[in-house]
């Protein structure tokens, strides 16, 4: 926070459409830490603390010891929350840094949702307890039935149209084509061709849906004087925040933020933490897990009133060259790859490197935001400058 | 009563004594805490107002009004395969509008089914596959 860590290191396994992958979860996981680790210039033996978040496939011990790293010294798992809490993985990272627990922490997501089962179907056969039991026996069981709901109340209730979700799942697939590591390189997408696309759960058609993917990645959170003498600029960690207000975490639709506003206690915190404004930000990285979600989130986090968010996000304001907030520059969830969000952490840190493919000219302040699907949410807030 | 909206094999709820009210007492029961009155749902070990853990289940009118709706056209599993498209609807009770309640409007033309259209609540009878009991699954009909 604050100067106290900077990401020094970015590591990924290649990205594969659900079951594609050749490589176990635990290959591709060694292969993006050990990148991560080789990109920041560090030994195994420098890593001495690892966090991930949502019920990995892995015990964290095994796969440390699997992956023959030093000394632990530190392990933390995010509690709640689903890809929400990709930023709050990075949070704990820093925090454990910053308290001089670890000198530097892995940040690792690893899915293999062939071998897992995907993650957009449900396929359980146990009858539902607790919130799910008023859910999943009406049929609102997989993510995107809960995000549709969420999408159709937000866009009623502040007239946002069917052409503010097009804008997202466009801003990603445009940035996807100038990205070869995206699954969805090559594949251009037309307004035509989505709203051409079957629905899936209405408000949301097919390209309104993130992917399933195989992949892995990682990255190192470091003390600030290591961070200076690495191999890589570093990524100074400005602000992290995971959080929601009070009756957030109430069941089956009946928190207190419905159908927004779950992210909002997320950016009271990080701006005031970060001591910036939403303005300032040079470009941005959304957990699109569905394009609804992300309209919400770019309101509730602060860069528009939700009946603006339309406006906002329309022609190429999301566009890397010339865009009012550049988004999702490596192609987001929906057309680069679902790593559970944590491939967005990485292109967040390459935009203030300079090495994005859709580079944002000057880009100083780089911003990931997680949410607002399962609560707590999460952002995190890093620089090119040091604080 | 009604057939289940859902496939027979989609799965149910497991029963307990805080949602037994809702799931299986053949009327429209939300919980409200024996100690600060207020009503909450879903129903849940405390209350969340006052952390109380004593309860009554008070009978609505069950007429209500839809909050939220989609239809869902891809099953996302293998059971729901013949059922798309199906409505997913959320209903505020008229008498209790804070509650939302999760539910389908059965015997309706999806297309009619808008939100702020009136609904009733009506009871899908279905066993109970572990213990038999008659379980009374909420359910909405336009009005």
């Amino acid at each position: 926070m604050l100067g106290t860590t900077a990401v020094t290191g970015i590591g990924e396994s290649a990205y594969y459409r659900a079951g594609r992958s050749p490589h176990s979860a635990a290959a591709m996981a060694a292969t993006a830490v050990h990148a991560a680790i080789a990109d920041a210039g560090l030994s195994v033996d420098d890593v001495d603390g690892i966090v991930t978040y949502h019920p990995d496939q892995h015990d964290s011990a095994q796969l440390w010891s699997w992956l023959g790293l030093g000394e632990l010294r530190f392990s933390a798992k995010a509690w709640g929350g689903g890809g929400n809490s990709g930023a709050s993985a990075v949070q704990i990272a820093d925090a454990a840094v910053t308290a001089g627990y670890a000198r530097n922490v892995v940040v690792f997501r690893s899915l293999h949702q062939g071998a897992e089962g995907r993650y957009g179907r449900y396929n359980q056969t146990a009858r539902p307890a607790k919130g799910d039991a008023f859910l999943v026996p009406f049929g609102a069981a997989m993510p995107v039935v809960k995000n549709a709901l969420l999408t159709r109340k937000f866009m009623h209730t502040h007239g946002i149209s069917q052409e503010a979700l097009a804008d997202i799942a466009l801003a990603d697939y445009f940035h996807a084509q100038r990205n070869p590591r995206a699954v969805m390189y090559g594949k251009p997408l037309t307004r035509e061709a989505y709203h051409a696309s079957r629905w899936i759960a209405e408000p949301l058609h097919l390209y309104d849906c993130c992917q399933e993917s195989d992949g892995a990645c990682a990255v190192i959170v470091s003390s600030a004087d290591q961070a200076r003498d690495l191999r890589r600029p570093p990524a100074w960690l400005l602000a992290g925040a995971t959080g929601m207000n009070s009756g957030g975490g109430l069941w089956a639709f009946n928190d207190t933020d419905y159908p927004s506003g779950r992210l909002a206690p997320v950016g009271r915190q990080l701006w005031e933490r970060a001591g910036v404004r939403p303005a300032d930000i040079d470009v941005a990285q959304f957990y699109e897990n569905f394009t609804g979600s992300t309209l919400i989130a770019i309101s509730d986090i602060g860069f528009c009133e939700p009946g603006g968010v339309e406006a906002f996000v329309s022609g190429k304001n999301l566009h890397f060259d010339g865009g009012v907030l550049p988004f999702n520059t490596s192609g987001g969830n929906i057309a680069e790859a679902y790593i559970h969000g944590l491939q967005l952490v990485v292109e967040a840190v390459r935009q203030v490197r300079g090495t994005s493919t859709s580079q944002v000219p000057g880009a100083r302040l780089s911003l990931f935001v997680a949410g607002p699907g399962t609560p707590p949410s999460s952002a995190v807030l890093l620089s090119a400058e040091a604080p | 009563m009604t057939e289940r909206y859902l496939p027979a094999d989609w799965p149910l709820p497991q029963i307990t004594d805080v949602n037994r009210a809702f799931f299986a007492s053949g009327a429209l029961r939300l919980q409200q805490c024996r100690s600060c009155g207020q009503v909450q749902h879903p129903p849940h070990e405390i209350c969340h107002h006052c952390q109380a853990d004593t309860f009554d289940y008070v009978e609505t009118s069950g007429l209500g009004t839809v909050d939220n709706v989609t239809v869902v056209h891809h099953p996302g599993d293998r059971r729901l395969a013949d059922q798309v498209p199906y409505n997913v609807v959320i209903v505020t009770p008229d008498d209790y509008p804070d509650a939302r309640i999760v539910g389908n409007v059965i015997n309706a033309d999806n297309t009619a089914i808008e939100i702020g259209v009136p609904v009733r609540c009506v009871f899908t009878e279905v066993p109970d596959p572990d213990t038999g009991e008659t379980l009374t699954l909420p359910q909405w009909e336009l009005r």
